[in-house]
């Protein structure tokens, strides 16, 4: 008897013995390709609730990968709180134009955090399409697919807000300041976490990329950010959850499982046989067949290896590293896909 | 009470006052270091460029991390301020223009802002041009501030093209300078295929990088044609 692929995906989040691997895409998973097959494309589906469901149903739609998943950038809770954003390309993510808040550690000036209620901000704006979305994918896909909800960590939307460099800086100069801002960021976070469960989704994707090791210090980052991945992401009600970091997390994988979330999702820079060596069963690992190369730049047949090296490496859910790039091409979606499926 | 102190100790407190990112210190001992008459180029190069130096090759080492980086880039920058009104007056403390710039849709900052810091705490002048520069941006600021080098940032795989953009629209223009691109996508092969004249891929590295081409400079556009 066949399963389903909600099914294969639900077995590999709780790390049950499975014949394969579920190959599904985590990552923003949107490409050209299946703007093209399903008549919904950016920019638009990044605002209207049904144009995201369906984009968000197209991997699985068009090229048979086992989950769905919505929406498509990390920039829908930094407009919503005040952040310029250009949303206006079909080819490119949208654009953060401006940060609202003054956040200076060289002059020591820092606006007060004063941000908008929780409850206020999952009511309005694209973090309400996005919950929307996932109401609609329920009803649509939610028998035989699970429901992957992506956003956005709370120091990087910190970031977003105060702007990403002068964060990192008060890091060094002035981090009560920062604390004080991702302490106020963090309850947000947990509201739109929590509605998006509610709405449907069966896993929270949070990323978090400013706290890689390309941003932070492995030693900073539980004060930076972990220790709110577990209040905000690990404590969801209703839903598995997952932190996505890129670039190279072999020196913090230890602590980001210390968050107590259900899985990782990580980007190639940590070989696939490397990672599951750290991770050792006590999180589920999700990735990391490379989002540039192969997945972008490569043939379909680098793409079939990498997929491979993650399943043979023993990864619970095969996913690409990090987010997918917009111009991916269809054939190596396919041979992703193809690959684990058989 | 003020007395004048030798210029090692000077010297010595400009490359210290990078390394321990000491804004305030780094700004009273760039004062001093002009009243002392030590002359700017050292100043900018043996003092403050030394602890950036310093500071880029424990970073390429992985024993410093981003933070640190820039806390130390913005202490520099803020001695460079201080500096700034003499240089002005006399421009041959400089020993070359670079123009850096994130191409045309990108508006990752951070590590093109790291690279203006290693540039010119080695003592080059540098016009930064910001993030999502378009490729009329990059040349006409190259030939308005005669430029040898014009440094292009992408940190996205879809922004690439744009660096190979810059290098085309410029040889359609008959640039008169070289093209260095960087950013984490791409790679030295990616270089070699838009025909951009060098890469390197860290902050750490790009003054020699830029050391190197500026000996050989010979652009496309002004060399024998
Ligand atoms: C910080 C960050 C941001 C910040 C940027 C803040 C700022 N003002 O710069 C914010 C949060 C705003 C941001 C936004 C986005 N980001 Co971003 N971001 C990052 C992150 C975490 C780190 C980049 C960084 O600063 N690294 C540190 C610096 C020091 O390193 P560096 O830039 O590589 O620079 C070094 C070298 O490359 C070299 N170098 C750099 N430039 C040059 C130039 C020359 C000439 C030379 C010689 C050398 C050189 O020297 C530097 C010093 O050593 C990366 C992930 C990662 N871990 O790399 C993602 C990443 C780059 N972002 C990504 C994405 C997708 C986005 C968004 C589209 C997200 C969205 N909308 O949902 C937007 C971009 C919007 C846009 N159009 O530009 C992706 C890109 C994926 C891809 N397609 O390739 C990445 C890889 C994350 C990911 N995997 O998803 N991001």
């Amino acid at each position: 008897m066949s399963m389903t692929p909600r099914e294969r995906v639900l077995a590999a989040m709780k790390q049950e013995s499975l014949d394969r691997p579920p190959v599904a895409i985590f990552t923003q998973s949107a490409t050209i390709g299946q703007m093209e097959k399903v008549g919904a494309a950016w920019p638009e589906a990044h605002k209207d609730a049904n144009l995201m469901a369906k984009l968000g149903a197209a991997q699985a739609d068009v090229f048979g990968f086992e989950c769905v998943r919505a929406p498509f950038c990390l920039t829908a809770e930094a407009e919503r709180l005040g952040c310029t954003v250009q949303v206006t390309k079909k080819d490119a993510s949208p654009m953060l134009k401006e940060h609202p808040h003054k956040f200076d550690p060289m002059t020591g000036e820092y606006d007060e955090p004063n941000l908008m209620d929780p409850a206020e901000f999952v009511a309005g704006g694209r973090p309400a399409e996005a919950i929307k979305a996932m109401e609609i994918l329920k009803k649509s896909h939610g028998e035989n697919y699970c429901l992957v909800a992506g956003n956005t960590g709370p120091f990087t939307l910190t970031g977003h807000l105060v702007n990403t460099e002068n964060m990192v800086f008060g890091m060094m100069m002035a981090p009560e300041e920062v604390s004080k801002w991702v302490d106020a960021v963090s309850p947000i976070c947990k509201a739109y976490t929590q509605a998006l469960s509610d709405a449907g989704a069966d896993v929270i994707q949070m990323s978090e990329p400013s706290a890689s090791t390309d941003m932070i210090a492995p030693d900073m980052f539980q004060d930076a950010a972990g220790k709110y991945i577990s209040d905000v992401l690990a404590s969801v009600k209703d839903a598995f959850s997952v932190l996505h970091i890129c670039g190279d997390t072999a020196p913090i994988i230890p602590k980001m499982i210390g968050t107590g979330v259900t899985g990782l999702s990580i980007e190639e820079k940590v070989n696939p046989d490397k990672a599951v060596d750290i991770v050792a069963g006590k999180a589920v690992l999700v990735g990391n067949v490379g989002s540039v190369r192969p997945l972008f730049q490569g043939t379909p047949e680098e793409v079939a290896a990498a997929a491979k090296h993650c399943v043979e490496a023993g990864f619970n859910v095969i996913s690409s590293g990090c987010g997918i790039a917009v111009s991916t091409p269809d054939a190596n979606m396919e041979a992703l896909v193809k690959a684990v499926k058989g | 009470m003020s007395s004048i102190r030798e210029k090692g100790f000077i010297m010595d407190d400009l490359r210290i006052s990078v390394e321990t990112w000491d804004i305030k210190l780094a700004q009273r001992v760039a004062r001093e270091a002009v009243d002392s008459g030590i002359p700017l180029k050292e100043i900018v190069a043996e003092g403050l460029g030394a602890g950036m130096a310093r500071i880029g090759e424990m970073f390429g080492e992985g024993n410093l991390f981003l933070p640190q980086v820039i806390a130390a880039s913005k202490t520099m920058e803020a001695a460079l301020e201080v500096l700034r009104p003499y240089m002005e007056a006399g421009c041959d403390a400089m020993r070359g223009t670079v123009v850096m710039g994130t191409v045309k849709g990108d508006i990752h900052e951070i590590g093109k802002n790291v690279c203006c810091a290693m540039l010119r705490g080695a003592g080059y002048l540098v016009v930064d041009l910001g993030s999502d520069t378009g490729e009329d941006e990059f040349i006409d600021a190259a030939a308005a501030e005669r430029a040898q080098i014009v440094g292009c940032s992408a940190l996205m795989t879809t922004t690439l093209k744009a660096q190979e953009s810059v290098v085309r629209y410029s040889d359609e223009a008959g640039r008169g300078f070289l093209i260095i691109i960087g950013g984490a996508p791409c790679s030295q092969e990616w270089c070699d295929q838009i025909h951009a004249d060098g890469y390197s891929s860290s902050g750490a590295e790009i003054v020699d990088l830029v050391n190197g081409l500026m000996e050989k400079f010979d652009p496309p556009g002004r060399g024998t044609k």
